[in-house]
C-alpha cells in the first residue's frame, strides 16, 4: 500500500522537487496542494502518513496548519516535517513550538530530506 | 552524495514569476508610496515572493540569486516589519534588483552555471540602508492575547497585530464554520466583506472543534469599526460569531513608546447586546473568487509551439495535396461516390485543421501587461534620473497579442518612452513656467479594434510644430522644398520615420522626437505594424501601434516571376488584372498602367532584388498585375505566374536577409522549398518614390529605376 503523504507548499518547482524524491525513494502517493486551506481540506479525506510543509504561506500558515493538526484528535499523531529558507528564523522555533516534529532549512539534498522524513517519524 | 537538481525549466520558469510578481508589487507601492500611504498586504507580498524565490533558487543550485535574494529578504523583513521606512531610495534599489535577478536568471538559464552578472554594486546599497537600531517589539504588550494564539502567529504576523493595536485601532476575533467542501467559496466571501472593515491579520483554523466535513477558523481583524458594524456586516454570513478583543487603554491614550495594552482572553462578546445570528443561508458562489493562488497554467516553452505551429502548416499542404488527389479521383469512371465521400471528409478535415491553427495561436497569446511593467520601470528609473516627475497612466495591459509580437515590442517601446522621457515632457521648471502642472503625464494605452490591436503611447509634453519638422527635412535635402510646399500636415509629420531625416541634432532641434524613429518603424513594419503620429506644439505628441493579433500564420498569394516564387500577404492584395505589355506606359520615368480611369505605379520583383538583368515578359500579351494596398496607397507588382493562395506559417529571417527591404520573412511550402515574403508596405513605398534606404540619402536625384532592364 502506498504511503499517502501531504505535501504543502506554494512553490511549484519546490513541490515537484520534493515530490520525487518521496516517490522515487518509496512507495508514497504525495498530495500536492498550494496552501493552507487546501491542506485542510485534503486532511480529512486521506489518513495521511506524513505533512510536509512550509511555513510562510498567506492566510494560513505552516505554523498555524500544524497547530490545528496537533489539536485535532485524529489527525494529532501524523508526523509533520517542516521545510522553510530560515533555520534561526523566529517562525522556526514558532513551528516546533506548535508541535512539528522536525525542521528541515532549504536548501536540501534528498539525503538530508529523507533524514529528515526519518526524523519527523521519530527516527524509525 | 545527491547533486541539487539540474535547472529546470521549471525552476526557471516559476523564478521568473516569482520575479515578475514582484516588480509589479513594486510598481502598486511606488505608486502609493507617493500618495503618502501604502497596503501592508503588498510589502508582505513582496517579501514573499524574495522568500520565495530565495528558497527556490537554493533548491535549484542558483546561489548567487539565492544569496541576493537572502539580502533583500532581510531588508523586506525590515521593511514590512516598520523597522525601516519605505522610501524612495529603498524602492529604487528594490527596483534596481529586479533588473539584477533577471540578469542572472538568463544567464543560468543558458549556461545552466552562474555567470558573470555582479551584485556586488547592489549588495552595498542593499546593505547601506540598514535598518533602524533593532527596535524590538516588546513583549509584554499584547500578553492579553491568547498565547496559544500569539504562538502560532508568524512574526510579521504578530508585527501587524501590534501595528493595529499602536494605530489606535480595535481588534476582533471573528468565528468561521465553514463547509470543508466550499470552503474556498466561503472564505473569500467573508474575507471580502472583512476587508472593507479594516485588516485581515490571519486565519487560525480552531483546534477545538471540527468534524469530517466542516471547518472551524478564526480570523483575526483589526479596524475602527464597532462590533455592531461588524456583526451586521456579516450577517448574511452563516455560522459567523465576532468577539472583540478589547483593549483596555482608549486609542487616544496609546503613548508612542510601546503600548501598554492588555486585550482580554477572547470571550465571547455580544456585549453590546448585539443579536448575532446564527445559521443563515449559505453565500453565493457566483460573486466569489477561487482561493487557489496558482492558477490552472502550464508554462510551454515557445519553441515546442513552435514545432506544432508548423506541423500545422504542412498538415494544410497535406490537404491541399489530398484536395489535388481529389480532382483526379474525380477524372476516374465510376468514381462519383467515392470522391463525393472523399470530398465531404476532405471539408472537415478542413474545419478541424482551423480550429486546430486557431487554438494553437490561441495559447501563444499573452497580455501586453508583461512589457507594460518593464516600461512602468524605465519610466521611474529615467524620469528620476532626467529630475522629472512623470506619471505613467496604464490602460488595456490586460490586451493579449502573440507572446513573439509581445516581445519585438519592447524594443520599440522602450524607444518611444525614453523620447518621451528626455525630449517631449518639459523639466519641472518650464512646466510650471507654461502653467501646465509641474507633473508630466505618460499615457500608454492598449485596446483591440476589430482583429488588429492598437497601442498608443501619449506624452503631454513639448509636441511638435509639423512646419519646423518641413522646414529641417527640406534643410536635410530629405526633400525638396518645391515638395514640401504641396505637403500636408500628416506627411511633414510621417517625415520623423524617416532614416535622413530622425538624426539627433534635428531631433533635439525640432524639440525632441523622432530619434530613432526610423528603426522603431522598420520593428514595428517587421511585426506587419503601422505607426502614426499626431501631435501638437505645446501640448503633447501620440504615436499609435496597430498590430495583427497573431502573426505566425497568414494567408499568402502565391506567385512566380523571373523563376522565383515569392509569397505576398492577400490581406494587402486588392485584387489581380492582366495586362498587355502595351498597356504599360511610362510616366515620368515610372512605368504604370490605368486601372478604372487611375493611374497606378507598376513595380519589377526582378529588378527590385536584382533577379534577372534581362527580364522579358514570359508572354507579352498576358501580363500578371497583383495589385496591392497600404493604406491610400496601391501598386502593382508584375508577375509571370500566379500559383495559388495558401496559408503559410512565417519564420524569422536568416541573417543574411534580415536587412533586406522589401522581404517580410520566409516561409516553407513543400517539399522543404524556402521562400521568401514579400513586405508591402516596404515595396509600396518604392514605387511611391520615397524608398527607405535607396538612393534618397546618397545623392540628390531619387529613383527607384536602377538600369537594369
Amino acid at each position: 500500500m502506498a504511503q499517502p503523504v501531504l505535501l504543502v507548499e506554494d512553490s511549484r518547482a519546490v513541490r515537484s522537487f520534493v515530490s520525487s524524491i518521496l516517490e522515487s525513494a518509496g512507495d508514497y502517493d504525495v498530495h500536492e496542494v498550494d496552501n493552507g486551506f487546501e491542506a485542510l481540506r485534503a486532511l480529512p479525506r486521506t489518513d495521511f502518513t506524513l505533512i510536509v510543509t512550509d511555513v510562510n504561506m498567506p492566510d494560513v500558515n505552516g505554523i498555524e496548519l500544524t497547530r490545528f493538526v496537533r489539536g485535532q484528535a485524529k489527525f494529532a499523531d501524523i508526523p509533520v516535517l517542516v521545510i522553510s529558507t530560515d533555520a534561526s528564523h523566529p517562525d522556526t522555533k514558532r513551528a516546533l513550538d506548535a508541535g512539528a516534529n522536525a525542521f528541515l532549512a532549504k536548501p536540501f539534498t534528498a539525503e538530508q530530506f529523507l533524514e529528515a522524513v526519518s526524523r519527523a517519524r521519530g527516527g524509525e | 552524495m545527491s547533486e541539487p537538481p539540474k535547472p529546470s525549466a521549471e525552476f526557471l520558469s516559476e523564478a521568473q514569476e516569482v520575479i515578475e510578481a514582484f516588480s509589479r508589487n513594486l510598481l502598486q507601492l511606488d505608486a502609493q508610496q507617493r500618495s503618502g500611504e501604502f497596503d501592508p498586504d503588498l510589502l508582505n507580498a513582496a517579501f514573499r515572493a524574495i522568500h520565495s524565490l530565495k528558497g527556490l533558487a537554493g533548491l535549484f543550485g542558483a546561489t548567487q540569486i539565492s544569496s541576493l535574494a537572502h539580502a533583500l529578504e532581510s531588508t523586506l523583513d525590515s521593511l514590512r516589519l516598520g523597522r525601516l521606512p519605505l522610501s524612495q531610495p529603498a524602492l529604487d534599489v528594490l527596483f534596481e534588483a529586479v533588473e539584477v535577478f533577471q540578469n542572472m536568471l538568463a544567464v543560468f538559464g543558458l549556461e545552466e552555471t552562474e555567470g558573470p552578472v555582479s551584485a556586488d554594486p547592489l549588495l552595498a546599497r542593499i546593505s547601506a540602508l540598514s535598518p533602524d537600531p533593532e527596535e524590538e517589539e516588546g513583549d509584554g504588550d499584547l500578553l492579553g492575547l491568547d498565547p496559544a494564539i500569539l504562538g502560532v502567529l508568524t512574526e510579521y504576523e504578530e508585527h501587524r497585530l501590534r501595528e493595529n493595536v499602536r494605530l489606535g485601532r480595535r481588534l476582533y476575533r471573528v468565528h468561521a464554520a465553514f463547509d470543508l467542501l466550499a470552503i474556498d467559496v466561503g472564505i473569500e466571501s467573508l474575507k471580502g466583506k472583512l476587508k472593507e472593515f479594516g485588516e485581515v491579520i490571519t486565519y487560525l483554523p480552531s483546534a477545538d472543534a471540527g468534524s469530517d466535513d466542516r471547518i472551524e477558523l478564526d480570523i483575526l481583524l483589526g479596524c475602527d469599526s464597532t462590533l455592531a458594524e461588524i456583526a451586521a456586516g456579516v450577517a448574511e454570513e452563516e455560522g459567523v460569531r465576532v468577539y472583540a478583543l478589547e483593549s483596555q487603554s482608549e486609542p487616544t491614550a496609546v503613548p508612542p513608546g510601546p503600548p501598554i495594552v492588555e486585550l482580554l482572553n477572547p470571550t465571547p462578546v455580544p456585549s453590546s447586546g448585539l443579536p448575532v445570528d446564527d445559521g443563515i443561508e449559505m453565500v453565493d458562489a457566483s460573486t466569489s473568487m477561487s482561493l487557489r493562488s496558482i492558477s490552472q497554467t502550464v508554462r510551454v516553452d515557445l519553441e515546442r509551439l513552435d514545432v506544432l505551429m508548423n506541423l500545422v502548416g504542412e498538415l494544410a499542404l497535406v490537404q491541399a495535396n489530398l484536395s489535388g488527389t481529389l480532382d483526379s479521383v474525380r477524372a476516374l469512371a465510376r468514381s462519383a461516390d467515392v470522391s463525393r465521400e472523399l470530398q465531404t471528409h476532405l471539408r472537415t478535415m478542413d474545419r478541424k485543421l482551423s480550429l486546430l491553427q486557431q487554438s494553437i495561436l490561441d495559447v501563444r497569446m499573452v497580455p501586453l501587461g508583461q512589457v507594460f511593467d518593464k516600461l512602468a520601470r524605465v519610466v521611474r528609473k529615467l524620469g528620476r534620473e532626467a529630475g522629472k516627475d512623470i506619471r505613467l497612466v496604464i490602460t488595456g495591459a490586460d490586451t493579449e497579442l502573440d507572446k513573439l509580437i509581445v516581445e519585438e515590442l519592447s524594443d520599440p517601446l522602450m524607444h518611444m518612452i525614453r523620447n518621451c522621457i528626455d525630449h517631449g515632457i518639459e523639466t519641472e521648471a518650464e512646466r510650471n513656467s507654461l502653467g501646465k502642472g509641474s507633473v508630466g503625464h505618460i499615457e500608454l494605452r492598449a485596446f483591440q479594434k476589430g482583429n488588429r490591436v492598437v497601442i498608443e503611447v501619449e506624452d503631454d509634453g513639448r509636441g511638435m510644430d509639423w512646419r519646423l519638422i518641413r522646414d529641417k527635412a527640406v534643410e536635410r535635402g530629405v526633400i525638396v522644398e518645391s515638395e514640401s510646399r504641396e505637403m500636408a500636415r500628416q506627411e511633414v509629420l510621417d517625415l520623423i520615420f524617416v532614416p535622413g531625416f530622425s538624426t539627433k541634432d534635428v531631433a533635439t532641434e525640432v524639440s525632441g522626437r523622432g530619434v530613432g524613429m526610423d528603426v522603431v518603424k522598420t520593428n514595428i513594419a517587421r511585426l506587419s505594424g503601422l505607426i502614426d503620429v499626431d501631435t501638437a506644439p505645446g501640448r503633447g505628441s501620440k504615436f499609435s501601434i496597430t498590430l495583427p493579433v497573431t502573426l505566425a500564420i497568414i494567408q499568402a498569394l502565391v506567385i512566380e516571376t523571373a523563376r522565383q516564387t515569392f509569397c505576398i500577404p492577400l490581406n494587402s492584395v486588392l485584387e489581380s488584372i492582366m495586362v498587355s505589355e502595351a498597356d504599360i506606359e511610362t510616366v515620368e520615368g515610372h512605368e504604370v498602367v490605368s486601372l478604372r480611369g487611375k493611374t497606378l505605379p507598376i513595380l519589377h520583383l526582378s529588378r527590385i532584388f536584382e533577379l534577372q538583368t534581362n527580364y522579358r515578359y514570359l508572354d507579352p500579351a498576358r501580363i500578371y498585375v497583383v495589385i496591392v494596398g497600404l493604406a491610400q496607397h496601391r501598386v502593382g507588382i508584375v508577375v509571370d505566374e500566379l500559383l495559388g493562395q495558401q496559408d503559410v506559417v512565417i519564420k524569422p529571417l536568416g541573417r543574411a536577409l534580415r536587412g533586406v527591404p522589401g522581404i517580410a520573412g520566409a516561409t516553407e511550402l513543400g517539399g522543404g522549398r524556402t521562400v521568401l515574403l514579400l513586405d508591402v508596405s516596404v515595396l509600396v513605398e518604392e514605387a511611391l518614390g520615397r524608398g527607405d534606404g535607396g538612393p534618397v540619402d546618397s545623392g540628390p536625384a531619387p529613383t527607384t529605376e536602377v538600369a537594369h532592364a
